[in-house]
């Protein structure tokens, strides 16, 4: 948490995540050019160039279905939220490896020649499938969430229309399966290459579905029609120091919390970057978000001083054992 | 804070012991399932084909061509003519078919065929006798890929395909002569400039079919010791 705005907030596992993922990085790079330059020898060798912009291409993939996995993965299991924590990290770098695929086709394919390297490969698709293009589209959606990853961003655009726009990863991972499929893949012989692209959608697909149920089995879930006070669930039913998550149609989601027996209701939805604040835990008296560990008194909805984020709070009453809520904010 | 029991994860505080364990196993799987997919790739990635590009440069006399597209009949074969980047030669060569020259530069070589990027070139007062071989032209059906020669005879590998369509197009719209690598029904390899009717180059209207799958139908011959397929642009089309 922070009041203020530093470059990047260090702490050691930002250090850790950091130094492994580029660790991971260089060996993935490193193993792959190596073995192609080991299988493929003068006079048959690939062009270095070549071997580089495949490989930070296939590194983007790969680095891609990884960022995709963690936030379906810490939903089904919260021991990997700690792949979470740095994600914006994670996808920055993963931004300059795909910016580093792009720059070596401009460069290689598109220079050397009469007319603009870029304008070159973008116009260069003549009637079929312009994969370039597809791949230059989802490049600059990912220069645009890298960009605006910071929390400057996070704050002055408001957390739903960052959220909204970051949520356009998947347009993006679209383009980016497109720009494979008609693209390198119909370069390649065998089924290696659409074989482990097909396993990346169905992957990342059934992890989402997935990660959805067990969410949705989980919350409380609420028709819209159902006005006034809504029976939650039996006081019992929260363990003690967390929450429940309750869902109404056309309404903000709700984190019912058991704070050591006294249950508060506050939004779900973590002002900092959208966590959801109900699968956290309470700790030192304060919900606090899986995501980044911001933290908000379970009374008030405020974060303890000198923070000054605030989320909304609602009305509870304990009848007979069972937990009432207003879905009503408080203060309107 | 107690870092053990069922304790969430919160990043600026110790990691709970559950969460270094699953830590511990998914991070080196992650690693070694990185490494296993670089093999893999690496190691299924098509040869892009035995091509040289020689670092040394080297001089080469021999009777200047111009037509189809710039290239020098020596007494070892043809060699085509290609300047530095992605450029054709033909304004260098311009009204000088049939001059003795010498060319120096550095060599380009797959399968036979030759190509020169230039460093430079002078005109010799040599007497040169080139016996190259000339063949009549036959009608040939042919399914396979339009080139540019500079790239697939060794500046990159791999210089042909979808991905390097883009590289293609560049190189030919400069000038670089288009060559058409295919076979025929019935297997027998076919390799030739492509030359097309009433065209210096390769006309725009065929650039959306470079690094697809092509049929010609045309006569392919022996021209000054250099292999030929003469089309017209209708004889050029996308394969079924």
């Amino acid at each position: 948490m922070s009041n203020r705005y530093v470059l990047v907030q260090w702490n050691r596992h930002k250090k850790i995540y950091d130094i492994v993922t580029l660790a991971g990085m260089v060996l993935f790079l490193t193993v792959y050019v190596g073995a192609g330059m080991i299988r493929h020898q003068s006079p048959s060798e690939i062009s270095p160039p070549i071997l580089l912009m495949r490989g930070f291409g296939v590194l983007s993939i790969v680095m891609l279905h990884i960022i995709l996995s963690i936030g379906p993965l810490a939903r089904i299991d919260e021991r990997f939220s700690p792949l979470l924590y740095n994600r914006r990290h994670l996808g920055v770098m993963f931004f300059f490896a795909a910016f580093l695929h792009g720059f070596l086709v401009v460069g290689f394919y598109g220079g050397f020649g009469s007319v603009n390297p870029l304008s070159a490969i973008l116009n260069s698709s003549g009637g079929g499938v312009p994969y370039e293009l597809l791949g230059f589209m989802a490049l600059i959606i990912f220069f645009v969430m890298a960009a605006t990853s910071h929390d400057f961003w996070l704050a002055n655009l408001g957390h739903r229309f960052w959220k909204a726009m970051h949520m356009c990863v998947y347009a993006a991972y679209t383009l980016v399966v497109l720009h494979v499929a008609f693209g390198a893949m119909q370069d390649k012989q065998g089924a290696v290459t659409p074989a482990l692209l097909a396993l990346g959608v169905v992957w990342l697909g059934g992890l989402h579905i997935t990660a959805g149920l067990k969410q949705r089995k989980a919350d409380v879930a609420v028709a819209e029609a159902d006005a006034g006070w809504i029976d939650v669930c039996e006081v019992s039913e929260i363990p003690t120091s967390r929450a429940r998550v309750v869902r109404q149609a056309g309404h903000e989601a709700i984190a019912v919390v058991n704070n050591e027996g006294t249950i508060t209701a506050m939004s779900n939805v973590c002002a900092h970057q959208g966590g959801p604040l109900g699968e956290g835990q309470v700790i030192d008296g304060c919900l606090t978000c899986p995501w980044h560990g911001y933290q908000y008194d379970p009374a008030t909805g405020c974060s303890p001083p000198p923070y000054t984020e605030r989320v909304r709070t609602y009305e509870i009453r304990v009848e007979g054992g069972r937990v009432l809520l207003n879905p009503e904010p408080r203060g309107g | 804070m107690d870092n053990s029991g069922d304790t969430i994860y919160v990043g600026y505080l110790p990691v709970p012991k559950r969460y270094i364990a699953l830590l511990r196993f998914v991070v080196p799987v992650l690693a070694g399932a990185a490494v296993g997919l670089s093999l893999v790739l690496a190691f299924t990635t098509r040869s892009p084909g035995q091509a040289v590009w020689m670092a040394e440069a080297s001089a080469h006399a021999g009777i200047l061509r111009e037509r189809p597209y710039p290239f020098l009949e020596t007494t070892d074969g043809p060699m085509l003519l290609v300047e530095p980047g992605k450029f054709g030669s033909i304004n260098r060569f311009k009204g000088l078919e049939g001059s003795a020259i010498r060319v120096r530069g550095t060599l380009l070589e797959r399968d036979g065929w030759r190509a020169i990027e230039l460093l430079g070139h002078e005109l010799i007062n040599e007497e040169l006798e080139i016996n190259s071989i000339a063949q009549e032209a036959t009608e040939v059906v042919a399914i396979g890929e339009i080139l540019d020669s500079k790239c697939y005879l060794g500046a990159m590998k791999p210089g042909q395909g979808r991905s390097h369509r883009a590289c293609a197009i560049l190189c030919l719209r400069g000038g670089i002569p288009p060559l058409f690598v295919g076979q025929t029904a019935a297997g027998e390899q076919v390799a030739g400039v492509l030359a097309i009717e009433n065209s210096d180059a390769l006309p725009e209207s065929l650039f959306s079919l470079v690094g697809e799958r092509i049929e010609i139908r045309g006569p392919i011959s022996i021209e000054n010791g250099l292999s030929v397929v003469r089309v017209t642009e209708q004889e050029v089309t996308l394969a079924d």
